[in-house]
Formats: structure tokens, C-alpha cells, sequence
């Protein structure tokens, strides 16, 4: 039996099995959370290419598996970052069931785990573009619904993926032809300029990002957090697969000089825009640019040390953004004014709490989960690109004044600190309970950080080696 | 089937030049500038029937069929989409005033005007980074993607923003079909337009139902 493809269509199968049960949303989770468990396990566990004796029965899995001429190849490497990515499924599928998220939001979610898998395994990889895309038209279906009726975040992100996979195609044939004249160096030349360009409109960069805030005012809070903390982290994984297969394109400093400049364009953008929004969502979502322009940065300095940095702050955004969408899915899911948003947040104190905790860890605040990363991405900054540096701190700084401002318009702090507030709200014991763990855990590893950054790194460990 | 093949062999040609090239360039213009549904989704049945045979110099004609196919199932789902929304304008207004055309259109005209140009420019002055299969497809192919960018840019409905991928990606289609023409990608390129197709169209329903 062939690992791969047994992956790919477990969740494809349990999706149209949750499809049709979607006015269970229980019964929904329970069937996500499950088939997740299962290819976590299947992760883990499942021994490659080699004969396993499962149940009295010889078994074997192999690691590839061919469709129309292509592979569907499964690599060590590819484990860690699958468990990252089934692992943040599983808790995103937990905190949505609390939430308010779209009707589609638990099927699509299962047909996407197949879709990164697709991209992840395919060779050759270049394919994986076309998944991608897939994937963004899926993702249409998540941030729309009835419910949530605006368009215009949903229409740019499909636009602009639209725009990047193109590139990504061409680079590929490109590369084919370069193995077929190794002379021609004008080719290399021409895919690292298509698949750089192509990449960075994939991953948001300035001018592409503006699907970010948008999405992030406009679309339920679970399915942003969604979209930008797995969604994204899958397309940097391809990145991350492209660094590693391609020793020229490991080789090229312009490429990482244009990820370096993109990332601080993002981070310029972001601190710019972030201080004037009005809205928990769109402070959300630029604070996120930010935080993805870190990563890029830290990708782009293209050192061992950094890339351990790029996995923790896509480790610990995820975390955030799961707390941050449970908080602001209860506070913003139902709101459709500021004056409903100061309401439910005197109603949901708990919910607030978790809300503010997530973003402002996204904001990289002391003694949350987004704080450590970051600041060994300043001190490393510090020593090698001052000015970067600079920017980076007056962005984090903005981001904060953000949070300060918007916190001073519309809560009532001193019933909070006051403490009656907490004892009076009507949140259900299961909400209370889940809003204290999921602060208690952002709080944890912001203060112990190096448990998590050891998972963490793992993922890119692979890379790291080799740029050693 | 003698006979059927026979005509298939001397209308192809005939079909699939520079017949096709004047048919991508009256039809993709309509897309951009005008805004009646009906005319829309006229148009791009006309234009997928012609970008099909041009597919028919880059790819087998049998291949070049299953484009067709693809186009078919996409153009349903989008003349589905625009039923379910009605006929008439996309945004409600009136394009002509008696003779008089208005700035939007005036200005529609003049960028579908420059972006021919500049794409025009493009395939003369040999700057793509693709193999030229013959010099009427890339001018087909480039008009398709420069066009479709367009419309991407300048329009706001659902529908036509998802027409404007559509075509664009018709056009990469062609050019990139000429360097890839394996069976797996011209699949997988259809099964991500009637994807976008669909997107689309749950998109404008949507829309629909919000503007209602």
C-alpha cells in the first residue's frame, strides 16, 4: 500500500462523509479531530518501505505513489512538517467548534490537508503550484458564506494567487531546461527571478498582502486565523522545499536579498498601517504581516540559527492565532457594529481576555509565545543588519500602540482589573475553562520558550544542515 | 467518420490561425469593456471555441478536445452563474446614454487599446521567456493574458473578476502547453479552471444574495 496515498484520500473521503453532516457540528469535529489523530499517527508510526507485520498480516508502505506519470513522494523531512500542519489542524478544528466559522469550514479544512499533502509530496515539485492554486479556490469556500458576505478579501487573495502560480510554472520549465543545456546559466537566471517573484506574491508580500487585513476585518476570526497561520505556513514550506532541492537556488544571495527586502517591506507596511486600525481584525491581520515579514527575514538572513528562528515564530503564531481566533470569534463572530463589540466583550470577559493575549503575542509582547522568537530575531538583526534592526523594533513598537489605543477605546479596564466582571459573566464553564488554558499555555511558552523552540526547529532541521 | 475526419482536416487549419487570433481579439476586448451578462457570456463561449482550436496547434487535436471539454463544463457553470443572477448589467447602470458612452467605458477602451499594445510589443520584440511556436499563437496567448490581467484589475463584480482568470489562464495555457503538453498537466490545468469556475460562481451567489 502506498503511504502517500493513503493520506491524501483519508481526509478527502471523511470530508465528504463531514459534508453531509455539517448541521452536526459536533459530530463534524469529532470525525476531523479523529481523522487527524489517525494520520498523525500514520505520520509517526508507519514504518517506509519496509515489511511491517500489522494485525498477523504482512503489510508494506511504501513512500511514493505514481499518478499519470508523477510521483507522490513522502520524505523523511516531510514528517515533522506534516505533524506541525495535522497537529495545528486538530486544535484549529477544537477552537472553531466553539466559534462562529463558516458552513463550509470543516469539509474544506479536511480537503485542504489533502492539498498540502499533494504539494508537499509531488514530483516534481514544481507541480506543486498547481495545488496550489487548488488550495486557494478551496479556501474561497472558507472565508465566504452567507453569513459573511464580503467579497473583497476572498476575490484578491484568489486573484493574486491566481497571478503567482503562473510565475512558479514557468520557473519550472525553465528548470527543465536547464538540466537539458547545464551551459545555459541565462536560465538560472530567469527561474530564481520566476519562482522569487512568484513566491512572494504567494506569500503576501507587499503589494500582494492587502487580501490580509481585509480577510481578517470581513471573514469569521477562526478561518483568518486559519488562513494565515496554515495556509501561509504550507506555502513557506514549499519555499523551504525549493531551498532544499535546488542547490543553485541555495547558492543565489539576490534571492535571499529579495526575501530579506520583502520581508522588511512587509514589516514596514505592516508598523506603518497597524497603528491607525480601529478594528481587533484588521490589527490582527497587520500585526500578522508583520509577524510574516519576520519570518521571511529570518529565512533570508541564511544562517542555521535563523531558519531555528523562522520555525519558532511559525510555531508559536500558530498557537496565537488559535487563541486569538477562539477570543475574537466569541467578541467579533456575532458583532456587526463597535457598540456590539463593546457589548459582547462586557458579556464574554474570559473570551476578551483570550483575544487580547493572542494579539498581542501576535504583537511579539513580553511574556507571551510571540516575544521569544522575535527577540532573538532582533538581537541576531543587532549584529549583522543594524537598520533592519531599527525597523523591525519601531514596528513591533507601532503594533503595540495599536493594541494600547484600540484597548483604550473599547474596553472598560477598570471593571476588568476590578475583578466583578468575571464573577457575574454568563460564558459557559467549557468556554471559561478553555479561554483559561489556551492564555495559560500562550503565557507558559512565552516564559519557557526553550522546550518549544526545540520542537520547533525540527522542522526545519533539514535545511539548517545544509546551509552548515 | 471518413468524411467527418476529412473536414476536420481541412477546417482546422482554416479555423485555427490567424482566424482564431482575430476572434481572441475582438472577443476579449467585449469581456473587458462591455458589462451586459449576455453579451459577456456570449463572448466567452465564442472565445473559449476559438482559444480550443488554437490549442490545436500547440497540443494533439485529442488533447486539444479535452480542452474544449473543459471549456464546455467551465462556460455551463458560468452561464449557470449569470442565470441565477439575472441578465442585464452586472452593476445595475446604463453603458449608453442615447450615443453618448461613458468615461467607464471610454476609459475601458483606451486600456484594452494600450494593453494590446504593450502585448502586441512583447511578442514582436521576442522578450517572453517561452519558446515561439508560431507567432500567431503567442500573439493569441499573450492577448488572452494581458487582457485577462485587466480585467482582474479594473473589474469589481465577482463574475467578471473570475472571467478575467479565466481568460488569463487560457492564455498561460497556450503558452505554457506548447513547453508542457503532458496529459497530467493539461488535466490538471482544466480541473483548476472549472475549480476557479465554481469559486466563482459561489461567489457571485453570494454577492446575490448580499446586494438583494
Amino acid at each position: 500500500m502506498s503511504l502517500p496515498m493513503l493520506m491524501m484520500t483519508l481526509p478527502v473521503f471523511v470530508g465528504v462523509f463531514v459534508y453531509n453532516l455539517r448541521r452536526w457540528i459536533w459530530v463534524q469535529v469529532t470525525l476531523v479531530c479523529g481523522a487527524m489523530l489517525i494520520l498523525l499517527v500514520l505520520v509517526q508510526q508507519t514504518p517506509v518501505d519496509q515489511l511491517v507485520v500489522l494485525a498477523g498480516r504482512d503489510m508494506y508502505f511504501s513512500s511514493s505513489w505514481e499518478v499519470l506519470g508523477r510521483a507522490f513522494v513522502i520524505l523523511p523531512s516531510d514528517r515533522h512538517l506534516l505533524t506541525f500542519i495535522i497537529a495545528s489542524i486538530f486544535l484549529f478544528a477544537l477552537a472553531a467548534a466553539m466559534v462562529s466559522a463558516t458552513t463550509l469550514f470543516y469539509p474544506i479544512v479536511l480537503s485542504l490537508v489533502s492539498i498540502i499533502m499533494a504539494i508537499m509530496f509531488v514530483q516534481p515539485f514544481i507541480y506543486a503550484a498547481l495545488f496550489i492554486q487548488i488550495a486557494a479556490v478551496a479556501c474561497v469556500f472558507i472565508i465566504v458564506d452567507h453569513k459573511y458576505s464580503q467579497l473583497t478579501g476572498a476575490l484578491r487573495y484568489l486573484a493574486f494567487v491566481s497571478i503567482g502560480v503562473p510565475f512558479i510554472l514557468m520557473a519550472g520549465w525553465q528548470i527543465e531546461m536547464y538540466q537539458v543545456n547545464p551551459d545555459d546559466n541565462l536560465l538560472l537566471v530567469q527561474a530564481a527571478w520566476m519562482l522569487g517573484v512568484g513566491l512572494l506574491i504567494l506569500l503576501a508580500v507587499v503589494p500582494f498582502h492587502s487580501w490580509i487585513p481585509i480577510v481578517a476585518r470581513n471573514s469569521p476570526p477562526i478561518v483568518t486565523a486559519f488562513m494565515i497561520g496554515v495556509v501561509q505556513a504550507a506555502m513557506f514550506f514549499f519555499l523551504i522545499d525549493m531551498l532544499v532541492q535546488f542547490d543553485w537556488l541555495r547558492n543565489n544571495i539576490q534571492f535571499f536579498l529579495a526575501l530579506r527586502i520583502g520581508g522588511m517591506l512587509m514589516i514596514v507596511t505592516g508598523g506603518v498601517f497597524v497603528i491607525s486600525q480601529r478594528s481587533f481584525g484588521s490589527l490582527m491581520g497587520y500585526s500578522a504581516l508583520i509577524d510574516w515579514g519576520c519570518t521571511l527575514v529570518a529565512i533570508g538572513l541564511r544562517l542555521p540559527n535563523a531558519v531555528g528562528i523562522a520555525a519558532m515564530i511559525i510555531f508559536t503564531r500558530v498557537i496565537t492565532l488559535i487563541v486569538w481566533g477562539f477570543g475574537a470569534g466569541i467578541i467579533l463572530g456575532k458583532s456587526k457594529s463597535a457598540e456590539d463589540v463593546r457589548d459582547q466583550i462586557r458579556r464574554n470577559p474570559f473570551a476578551t481576555v483570550s483575544m487580547l493575549v493572542g494579539g498581542l503575542s501576535l504583537a511579539a509582547m513580553p511574556f507571551t509565545a510571540g516575544f521569544p522568537a522575535r527577540w532573538a530575531l532582533l538581537q541576531m538583526l543587532t549584529r549583522i543588519h543594524p537598520n533592519y534592526a531599527i525597523v523591525l523594533l519601531v514596528s513591533g513598537l507601532c503594533a503595540w500602540v495599536g493594541y494600547v489605543r484600540i484597548i483604550a477605546e473599547t474596553i472598560d479596564l477598570s471593571s476588568m482589573i476590578d475583578g466583578e466582571i468575571y464573577r457575574t459573566t454568563l460564558e459557559s464553564p467549557g468556554r471559561i475553562g478553555l479561554s483559561v488554558l489556551v492564555v495559560l499555555s500562550v503565557i507558559i511558552a512565552g516564559l519557557v520558550p526553550q522546550w518549544l523552540y526545540s520542537k520547533a526547529s525540527i522542522m526545519f532541521e533539514h535545511i539548517a544542515i545544509i546551509l552548515v | 467518420m471518413t468524411s467527418t475526419s476529412h473536414i476536420m482536416e481541412v477546417l482546422l487549419p482554416l479555423w485555427s490561425g490567424y482566424a482564431a487570433v482575430v476572434a481572441v481579439f475582438v472577443m476579449a476586448p467585449i469581456l473587458v469593456v462591455i458589462d451586459d451578462r449576455r453579451l459577456v457570456v456570449g463572448a466567452l463561449a465564442v472565445l473559449y471555441l476559438f482559444v480550443s482550436l488554437l490549442f490545436t496547434n500547440v497540443l494533439a487535436t485529442q488533447i486539444a478536445g479535452i480542452k474544449l471539454i473543459v471549456y464546455i463544463i467551465v462556460w455551463t457553470i458560468i452561464f449557470i452563474c449569470a442565470q441565477q443572477k439575472g441578465w442585464g448589467y452586472t452593476d445595475g447602470s446604463n453603458e449608453v446614454y442615447g450615443l453618448v458612452l461613458s468615461a467607464k467605458v471610454r476609459f475601458r477602451v483606451f486600456a484594452v487599446f494600450i494593453v494590446g499594445i504593450v502585448g502586441w510589443q512583447l511578442v514582436e520584440t521576442g522578450m517572453l521567456p517561452f519558446p515561439v511556436v508560431s507567432q500567431f499563437v503567442t500573439l493569441g496567448a499573450t492577448q488572452l493574458v494581458f487582457q485577462g490581467l485587466l480585467l482582474l484589475a479594473i473589474a469589481r463584480q465577482p463574475l467578471k473578476i473570475g472571467l478575467g482568470i479565466l481568460v488569463m489562464y487560457s492564455g498561460f495555457g497556450l503558452l505554457y502547453s506548447a513547453v508542457e503538453p503532458s496529459l497530467m498537466v493539461v488535466g490538471m490545468l482544466g480541473l483548476v479552471d472549472i475549480a476557479i469556475a465554481l469559486a466563482i460562481c459561489y461567489l457571485e451567489l453570494v454577492w446575490k444574495n448580499n446586494t438583494q
